[in-house]
């Protein structure tokens, strides 16, 4: 009996080893099924997607709506414009109807999910080069899609030319059109 | 022999019981590495370090490419592929109108890709080269309030396989013609007088929108005018539905309806009447259309006129526009 007793053959010495090996293969499966493989392009490709995004919005407002008459919404909107940039509280001016109606087109054909501010550059009468804000949603984040598209004004784009911030110009007016496009 | 011996003290040709499960430990594990090790270099995959690319150039041809038909026996090649049997003869896919406008998807070419089959679809495309993909696409227009699929090319997705997708922010132009638009339209209610001398007659179809009601409505609230002049004076306008049904055709948010009063229109119905202004003016020698009125009981303007074509727009009218509606195409690659 005393031999059998000190007899160790054939046992589990190190249940703790085996323990831990356990520990680590649950412990590494876990980590790798929950990591998603990012290939190193994703980051730019989503970049990309916000950048036509962007592209194909002011492409659709700038494309022509009456036959023959080289006319666009983003046209009649921008050359209708009286300069009120909107204040720190709105998203569009409330005495600017022509960026009302930009701001709800816009916001038709983005999804949900995503913001966006749009902004004008031109050079004034005393060639001084003007920025202003015509929608604003709040500070892009890094990662914001962004076009731009150059756009023509005549006088006779606007419907009420004498109260647009264009009536004390040169005419015609080469501006240019910023939208930010960044997901929230 | 000592049988105790034997039982107790020989441990040979036993195997070890911690071997065994370290073992069996180690070939699991082995077996999960080399279960994964696809999945590791899978981003690098040939077919997918091109899928982005090739789902960018994709959504461009289709969005801003009108596409291109070869007739060889004629010797005459043009973009017009959807017209009349020239599909036979397609060789690339697009849906854009012109090669000027991207963006701006033709309803005709939505149309004539639902009858294309997918695997030519996908050749016209330029998927079908040395590396194969397959591809999905849906082109909705943006309604108000409900969107309406008009295009739905959709194989099942090969199950495992990756997929790219790209939206593309597109209009749809279904036609052009008068837009009587009741809600957005300025208080204008007479837009021109024009010289009758000056008005040459409106010939083939001539389309009138009517859109954004603020109630529901009946067709007999609208009046559709003809007017004819004849030297220099005007007839009285006529209403077009005095009219027999091959003189006009009435659709209701591009569906054609043989008779609207008795299926009846919501505020938001989007409702075209094509007046074919060319057989009311074979009608009779005499007879010289040139200008649609058009009456709405409710909403302004209430008077606009069709006006003929001018210089530079075949209709000079502020209102003849293009009917484009806003819409999403979104196309998906694996």
């Amino acid at each position: 009996l005393k031999k059998l007793a000190d007899d160790n053959l054939g046992q589990v010495f190190t249940i703790e080893g085996v323990v831990a090996a356990l520990i680590l293969v649950v412990a590494l499966s876990y980590i790798i099924s929950s990591i998603t493989l990012v290939s190193p392009q994703t980051e730019k490709s989503t970049l990309t997607k916000l950048n036509i995004k962007a592209q194909d919005i002011l492409n659709v407002f700038s494309s022509e709506d009456i036959p023959g008459k080289h006319t666009s919404n983003l046209k009649r909107w921008v050359s209708n414009w009286g300069g009120t940039e909107p204040s720190v509280s709105q998203i569009t001016s409330p005495s600017e109807p022509s960026m009302i109606a930009l701001n709800d087109s816009i916001s038709k054909v983005l999804l949900k999910n995503m913001a966006y501010n749009v902004y004008i550059y031109y050079y004034d009468s005393t060639t001084t080069q003007v920025s202003k804000t015509l929608i604003y949603n709040g500070e892009p984040s890094d990662n914001a899609g962004i076009a731009t598209k150059l756009i023509v004004l005549n006088k006779n784009d606007s419907v009420n030319y004498t109260d647009s911030i264009w009536a004390d110009m040169d005419m015609p007016k080469t501006v240019e059109i910023k939208i930010v496009v960044w997901p929230i | 022999v000592d049988m105790n011996k034997v039982r107790s003290d020989c441990d040979q040709g036993n195997l070890n019981f911690d071997f065994l499960v370290g073992l069996t430990i180690f070939i699991l594990a082995f077996a999960f590495v080399i279960n994964s090790i696809p999945g590791i270099f899978m981003p690098y995959a040939s077919n997918l370090v091109d899928l982005g690319s090739v789902t960018y150039r994709t959504s461009c041809i289709l969005a801003e490419d009108p596409g291109w038909y070869n007739n060889t026996q004629i010797k005459f090649s043009y973009s017009d592929w959807e017209a009349g049997n020239n599909v036979e003869k397609i060789t690339r896919v697009g849906l854009a109108v012109d090669k000027k406008s991207p963006n701006v998807l033709s309803a005709e070419k939505i149309k004539a890709m639902k009858k294309l089959p997918y695997e030519k679809s996908r050749d016209k495309l330029g998927l079908n080269g040395s590396l194969v993909y397959d591809y999905s696409l849906t082109v909705t227009k943006l309604g108000n309030p409900n969107n309406v699929e008009l295009l739905h090319v959709r194989p099942d997705i090969t199950n495992g396989a990756n997929v790219d997708s790209l939206e593309r922010v597109v209009l749809i132009r279904e036609g052009e013609g008068l837009v009587m638009d009741c809600k957005g339209a300025p208080a204008d209610n007479d837009l021109q007088i024009n010289n009758a001398s000056n008005m040459p007659r409106l010939e083939g179809n001539a389309t009138v929108r009517l859109m954004n009601r603020v109630t529901d409505w009946a067709w007999f609230q609208n009046r559709i005018y003809v007017t004819y002049w004849i030297n220099n004076f005007s007839t009285m306008p006529i209403d077009i539905k005095t009219y027999p049904q091959e003189y006009f055709s009435i659709y209701k948010n591009g569906e054609y309806v043989s008779d609207l009063n008795s299926e009846g229109c919501k505020s938001n119905d989007v409702i075209d009447i094509v007046v074919n202004c060319s057989a009311i003016n074979e009608l009779s020698p005499a007879r010289n259309l040139t200008r649609i009125n058009v009456f709405a009981m409710e909403g302004i303007p209430q008077n606009i006129k069709y006006e003929p074509p001018q210089k530079y727009s075949p209709f000079e009218s502020i209102y003849f526009e293009y009917f484009n509606t806003p819409g999403i195409m979104r196309l998906e690659v694996w």
